[in-house]
This record gives structure tokens, C-alpha cells and sequence, in this order.
């Protein structure tokens, strides 16, 4: 894990337990980026969503934390299944952007 | 003046910041406090579950709204069931948690609720750990145990208690276009998913309308996405 002064990055393997160590991740760096508890929690659940979709798949994450934001690039996800649940993660964060190999999640406080 | 008037008369005075009042509304509620409790005795002690359901005994105080002529013991009993399942599953389950990190959580829930109502609001880390003392690692230790707390477990709810009827979630069901995956949930589950994504409500006005906790809210949500991102896995 690399924790530089605002970005965390992550590099989990398929037998990680990926929620226990992305959720913890959230929290932390989602208090730095000054997000309430619930949009912590929401994030939490975004994070989840994605990971329990596919959880077993080599990943990357990187939490990039800027005042008052918040952004997780995760890989290892299945777009188009992404796609299908925008509606849902939309309402979870502020901003879901998918690419082919990685979506990422934003949130403003 | 009737029970139910002294009662509610007390919940006033609780609201209005009469710390005897306080002691006078647990004392005056402890019967139906008891009796919930005996539904989970034997899994964790009577006492344990008793102080539990006075936290949401005193959750409901702080919210209850006298004008909506709802009885304050029928408003009160989801509040109390919510801080008992909580306690059951936070001692009777595997693992426990160390006393002092079990004391931080409590304190910040309460806070969480208090700052909540005080700015309308979530209150962010910072806030927390000012209204509380606790240090900010404190506070996010506590958060962290929060949220490992376990989903609800189906069979602890009584869904009948808590109202599911509501026609204009149908409509909503239809445009979430989760199809045959929503009635893999529990009735309760099925509704906070769909206040939640499909109305758009925040934790926060779910508990508000369905007379739970931010917290319960929490536990139903993440159980139902559990439900959900399984369900229709590809991986």
C-alpha cells in the first residue's frame, strides 16, 4: 500500500478479503476528505456493491482525496454490469464514471 | 389526566431538556421495555437488553411529534426493537468488542443523533469528535465498528410491527428495474431499498418516516446490496 500525502493506493489479490481493507479505507479517507457519516457510509456501500458483484478478481483501488472530495478508482469491474446499476450508485455518490477497465467514484461534501 | 397523557407530557418535557423528565419516562416505560426484552433473554443478559432499549427509548423522545396523534409507546417500540437487535448482535455474536471501543461507539451514535437533529444534517468526523471529546481516531474507530456491526437478521424483525404497506412504492419498484431480484429481500428490506433508490430518500428521511434509526437503516441497506451484487454475479 502506497499513502502519499492525499492518495491511498491499494493493490488487493483475489483472495484478499477486499471489503474488510476498501470499507476501513473509505471511512478514513472520506473523514479527511470532510464527508458526513452518511455519505461515508453510502460510499462504503458503493464500494461494496462493486466488490461483492466480482469478488474474486485481482484489484486495484486508489482513494484520491482532495479538500472536500473524495475520488476511488477501482479495477476489476464489470462494466456492463455497472451500467445497468448506475441508477443505484448514482445515488449512492456524486459522480460514477466507467471506463472499461475501472469505474470511478466520486463524492463532494 | 390518563397514563398515556403523563407519558406523553413527559416526552415534552424530554425535548424541552428536563433531564428529570428523563428519568421519569424510563421509569414510567419500563414495563413495555421489559417485556420486549424478554423476547432475547438468554441470548444476552436482561440488563444489557433493557439499557439498550432505553437508548431507543430516549431516540423516540427526541423525535416524537405529539401532533401526529400516534400513541408515544407505539412510536416508541421500533426504536427500542432497534437498539435490542443491535445488542444482541454485538454480544451475542462472534466476535465482541473490547468495553472501552463498545463505550466510543455508543457515545457516537448518540452523537451522530444529537448533531443530526441539531443541524438538519450528518455531521461529518470533526464535528463528531468536538460535540463528543473523543479524538478523531477515536471516532473513527467507533465508526469502523459501526459499520462491521452484522445485517439485520430476517427473523428478528416482525415486519407487521413497523407498516410496508404503501401503493406508490410499486410504481417506484417498476422503474428501479431490479425484476425478480428485489423479492429475493425481505419485505423490509424490499422497502428501504426502494425509498432509498428509487425515491431517493437519504438514510436519514428513511428513518424518519419508517421511526428506525439511521443506523437500522444502515444495516437494512447493507444487507440488501449484499443481496443484491450476489445475486446477479456473472464473476
Amino acid at each position: 500500500m502506497d499513502m502519499r500525502a492525499h492518495t491511498v493506493r491499494a493493490h488487493l489479490s483475489a483472495a484478499a478479503p477486499q471489503t474488510d481493507v476498501l470499507v476501513p479505507l473509505a471511512l478514513v479517507t472520506g473523514a479527511r476528505a470532510g464527508l458526513s457519516v452518511e455519505q461515508i457510509d453510502d460510499l462504503a456501500m458503493a464500494i461494496e456493491l462493486l466488490v461483492r458483484h466480482r469478488p474474486r478478481v485481482d484489484r486495484h483501488a486508489v482513494f484520491a482525496v482532495d479538500q472536500g472530495q473524495i475520488k476511488v478508482a477501482l479495477t476489476g469491474i464489470d462494466a456492463e454490469w455497472v451500467e445497468r446499476r448506475g441508477q443505484m450508485l448514482a445515488v449512492l455518490v456524486s459522480d460514477v464514471n466507467v471506463a472499461p477497465t475501472e469505474v470511478v467514484l466520486r463524492v463532494d461534501a | 389526566m390518563s397514563t398515556r397523557d403523563s407519558v406523553e407530557g413527559l416526552v415534552g418535557r424530554v425535548v424541552a431538556g428536563d433531564e428529570t423528565a428523563g428519568d421519569l419516562l424510563v421509569a414510567a416505560m419500563r414495563p413495555l421495555v421489559s417485556g420486549m426484552a424478554r423476547r432475547f433473554e438468554g441470548r444476552v443478559s436482561r440488563a444489557d437488553l433493557e439499557q439498550a432499549g432505553m437508548v431507543g427509548l430516549l431516540q423516540a423522545a427526541r423525535r416524537f411529534d405529539p401532533t401526529n396523534g400516534t400513541p408515544f409507546g407505539g412510536y416508541a417500540a421500533p426504536f427500542v426493537m432497534g437498539e435490542m437487535l443491535a445488542c444482541v448482535r454485538q454480544l451475542a455474536g462472534p466476535v465482541r468488542m473490547p468495553r472501552s471501543l463498545n463505550e466510543s461507539r455508543g457515545i457516537t451514535t448518540t452523537a451522530i443523533e444529537e448533531l443530526t437533529a441539531t443541524l438538519g444534517r450528518s455531521p461529518n468526523v470533526d464535528e463528531i469528535a468536538a460535540h463528543t471529546a473523543l479524538d478523531h481516531d477515536a471516532v473513527l474507530e467507533a465508526l469502523r465498528a459501526r459499520m462491521a456491526l452484522a445485517p439485520v437478521a430476517l427473523d428478528d424483525l416482525r415486519e407487521h410491527e413497523l407498516g410496508l404497506h404503501d401503493d406508490g412504492l410499486r410504481t417506484v419498484e417498476q422503474r428501479l428495474d431490479l425484476g425478480a431480484q428485489l423479492e429475493r429481500l425481505d419485505p423490509r428490506s424490499r422497502q428501504v431499498v426502494m425509498l432509498r433508490f428509487g425515491l431517493e430518500l437519504s438514510q436519514r428521511e428513511i428513518a424518519s418516516r419508517l421511526g428506525i434509526s439511521q443506523m437500522h437503516v444502515s444495516r437494512l441497506l447493507r444487507g440488501a446490496l449484499a443481496v443484491l451484487a450476489d445475486d446477479d454475479s456473472s464473476a
